[in-house]
């Protein structure tokens, strides 16, 4: 196990070498010159004085020594500056957005999967009942819908149409709350009106986030837990006369679950990749949108850190899971 | 499984119906299925017939009167689903949005089961087994591990690998400047010359460095594809998918400026179909070559094999209908994901260019104007989930009818 380990991460060194080649290339590459937005805030600047700030930034050389150059100071820990938010693109990735980002996706993954697992568990024991077609018509619309689409109708729903015909309340469609836990400390506003506030923002982005994965991994469970049961030893169980509920959930669910920790592990990307989206509908200052934007704003440094800390935790998130399926299944064994 | 497929030749007449009766038979009989083939073949044909069936045209914009009336017009008789926030007609536009949505679909789908089922099938067939018939020039020297040898071995590897490295070097210093220029906007024919220098020297380079690994550590072809998966899995896909179309939909890239050559206005529709391949082929090669593992360990591929059959013959031949069931089933459910992924990246604004529309592009800014005008946002929405609804559906269905025991 210790030698795979070590094997794992050795191998992930030239893996991630070529992450980083294909992203800085891509980058590099996009159409118009990064500095464009400087020089055309700045109407006096001359050609001379353009080439110079070119220079200053580096970007007079040629591709592959502005990748060494630019890797260099990413082994340190520096990605540049980031124009747009005057400030270095580590700190804003890292300390302004994936906070921001850990907690929507991570609460989404937990509801996701509170949900998917138990329906998942009683799908498959009352297999072929009116029940389950309905859990597995669900679970098709469900991955089915395009985030973007259930964002809107989400929006539509809770904004619109629910307070108009119920007289519920609305529920904000954007951003995050304006409190800081500062206030908290300070005395302006309790701690409940401060968890209350980010949990009515958050509602509507999680849930969006968290509908694909639960319909998917429903399915997943459903499939997981129906092949368990068609076992011998669930049989023999059953036959011994062991109580229903211990089959299931004593003998059938420890094999079931298993390989839901896979799927966990290898569905993080595509979480991130729901994120971009679900924080670009919603106006949620996440990672994803800072990828987004920072895109949209020729303002690559913020993209590059993030896109490589996106690879770097996808690489992670599958050695984790493969090793911690090995503890959770004692019949796999790396060596 | 479906191996009952009659092999071509040998195989006598048979009395029992082929595998294609028998799934279509248990096909008919899934009801959800059936349904969802008649929706898909009802919005093809909408497609098909957009121009006679469109009310109004999908690209005027109204030109006189108030036209402050005219945007954003609620559903009326003229207008059957309103206008957009140009004043164009967006029951015009839906319909010759499904044209592009499912063009887009389908051949983005076609073109990932074709690569993937290649790639796949060579994986699996070669694995573990070599893909050149000889050996590399620093392939492994047997019993060679004592002084002389050593020293001999080492600078054999330092002299081939550093005379790679001064070739790719050169290569680039070479090509630097003019494929510089050329990706900055100003494609000379020079600049074309060095790009395919590089990409030449580039190629010998990994061909060599490939062939001498291969001699070193067995390297074999499924493990070259296999990394390849590794790696492109490692890349995060939406981020980099958004980085490629704006970078190959530019006119000033070579690939852009041939695109718009090539197929004029059809260009960023032809962009899209390949970006969606560049990630979309990975899962069809998991699958086919996980089939081609097993199906090569077969009696029947094993006879082939001994028979004399060509390498090409059995994998393409032998192997690959074997397999054909699977390819179908993911083929179906690439098609969906290819409208999802298509829908995405148009609604981003990294997708097809308005004024094209598809049903992605015809919900960009919709969440802001859902709260004043949601007739804009949900029929092309619902277009999307019913189409994708409707393929995965249909997808289940033929998996239940070629393999009946996998009913999930």
């Amino acid at each position: 196990m210790f030698k795979y380990t070590i094997r794992r991460l050795a191998q992930m060194i030239p893996l991630l070498f070529l992450v980083s080649v294909v992203i800085f290339t891509l980058l590099s590459l996009q159409p118009g010159d990064p500095l464009d937005a400087v020089r055309m805030a700045d109407p006096f600047m001359t050609a001379e004085q353009f080439q110079a700030l070119r220079r200053a930034h580096g970007l007079d050389q040629p591709i592959y020594v502005r990748y060494f150059r630019w890797l260099g100071r990413l082994l340190q820990g520096d990605l540049g500056p980031s124009r747009t938010y005057g400030m270095p693109a580590t700190e804003f990735i890292f300390q302004q957005r994936l906070p921001n980002t850990l907690l929507l996706t991570v609460t989404a993954l937990l509801i996701a999967l509170s949900v998917a697992i138990p329906v998942g568990i009683f799908s498959a024991v009352r297999q072929y009942s009116k029940a389950d077609y309905t859990v597995t018509f669900l679970a098709f619309v469900g991955l089915s819908t395009p985030n973007f689409f259930l964002g809107i109708v989400l929006m539509y729903l809770f904004v619109i149409f629910l307070p108009d015909t119920l007289g519920l309340p609305q529920l904000p469609t954007g951003g995050v709350p304006g409190v800081f836990w500062e206030d908290v400390q300070a005395g302006f506003i309790t701690a409940g009106q401060f968890f209350g506030q980010w949990a009515i923002h958050m509602i509507l982005p999680v849930f969006t986030l968290a509908t694909g994965a639960m319909a998917s991994w429903t399915r997943f469970m459903r499939a997981s837990m129906l092949e368990v049961l068609n076992q011998d030893y669930i049989r023999t169980a059953r036959s011994k006369g062991v109580y229903e509920r211990k089959v299931l959930y004593k003998h059938a669910l420890r094999n079931g679950l298993i390989p839901i920790v896979t799927l966990v592990g290898l569905s993080l990307p595509g979480l991130f990749n729901g994120a971009l989206i679900t924080e670009t509908i919603f106006s949620f200052p996440g990672m994803g949108r800072a990828i987004f934007e920072s895109l949209m704003q020729k303002d690559y440094n913020v993209a590059m850190a993030a896109l490589v800390f996106l690879a770097v935790l996808t690489v992670f998130a599958n050695l984790l899971a493969d090793l911690v399926y090995a503890v959770v299944d004692p019949r796999i064994r790396y060596d | 499984m479906a191996t009952i497929l009659a092999t071509e030749g040998s195989a006598k007449p048979r009395k029992s119906e082929s595998t294609w009766a028998m799934a279509w038979r248990r096909l008919k009989r899934h009801r959800l299925a059936m349904v969802s083939l008649v929706v898909l073949g009802a919005l093809v044909l909408v497609a098909i017939f957009a121009p006679f069936l469109a009310p109004h045209d999908p690209f005027q914009q109204p030109r006189g009167g108030d036209l402050r009336a005219m945007f954003f017009q609620p559903p009326s008789s003229t207008h059957w689903l309103g206008t957009d926030d140009l004043g164009r007609d967006v029951f015009s536009r839906l319909l010759y949005g499904a044209r592009i949505s499912l063009l887009v679909g389908f051949a983005a789908a076609f073109v990932n089961v074709l690569i993937g089922t290649i790639m796949g099938a060579l994986a699996g067939y070669f694995s573990g087994r070599p893909f050149l018939a000889f050996a590399g020039p620093l392939s492994r020297l047997e019993g060679g591990w004592d002084f002389p040898f050593i020293v001999f071995r080492l600078s054999g590897w330092l002299l081939f690998y550093g005379a790679l490295y001064f070739a790719a070097l050169i290569a680039w210093i070479l090509a630097g400047e003019p494929v510089q220029a050329g990706f900055a906007g100003d494609w000379t024919a020079s600049a074309q010359l060095s790009l395919l220098g590089l990409g030449l020297t580039w190629g010998v380079v990994a061909f060599a460095a490939i062939w001498g690994l291969r001699g070193q550590f067995r390297l074999d072809l499924d493990i070259l594809i296999s990394r390849l998966i590794d790696f492109m899995l490692t890349i995060p896909g939406l981020p980099l998918l958004l980085v490629l179309s704006a970078l190959l939909r530019d006119p000033r890239t070579g690939f852009g400026q041939t695109t718009q050559a090539l197929f004029g206005e059809a260009a960023s529709v032809v962009v899209i179909i390949f970006i969606l391949v560049v990630f979309g082929w990975i899962t069809t090669a998991r699958l086919v070559r996980g089939a081609i593992l097993s199906l090569r360990e077969q009696d029947f591929a094993v006879a082939a094999q001994a028979l004399g059959s060509s390498q090409g013959k059995i994998v393409f031949r032998h192997l690959v209908p074997n397999a054909l069931a699977p390819i179908i089933v993911e083929g179906t459910l690439q098609v969906g994901i290819a409208i999802l992924v298509e829908a995405a990246l148009s609604f981003l604004g990294f997708g097809i260019q308005p004024p094209v529309a598809t049903w992605g592009n015809m919900l960009t800014n919709a969440q802001h104007y859902i709260f004043f005008a949601p007739w804009l946002a949900f029929p092309p929405g619902i277009l999307i989930v019913v189409t994708v609804l409707a393929i995965n559906f249909l997808g289940d269905g033929l998996r239940d009818a070629f393999d009946p025991r996998s009913r999930l």
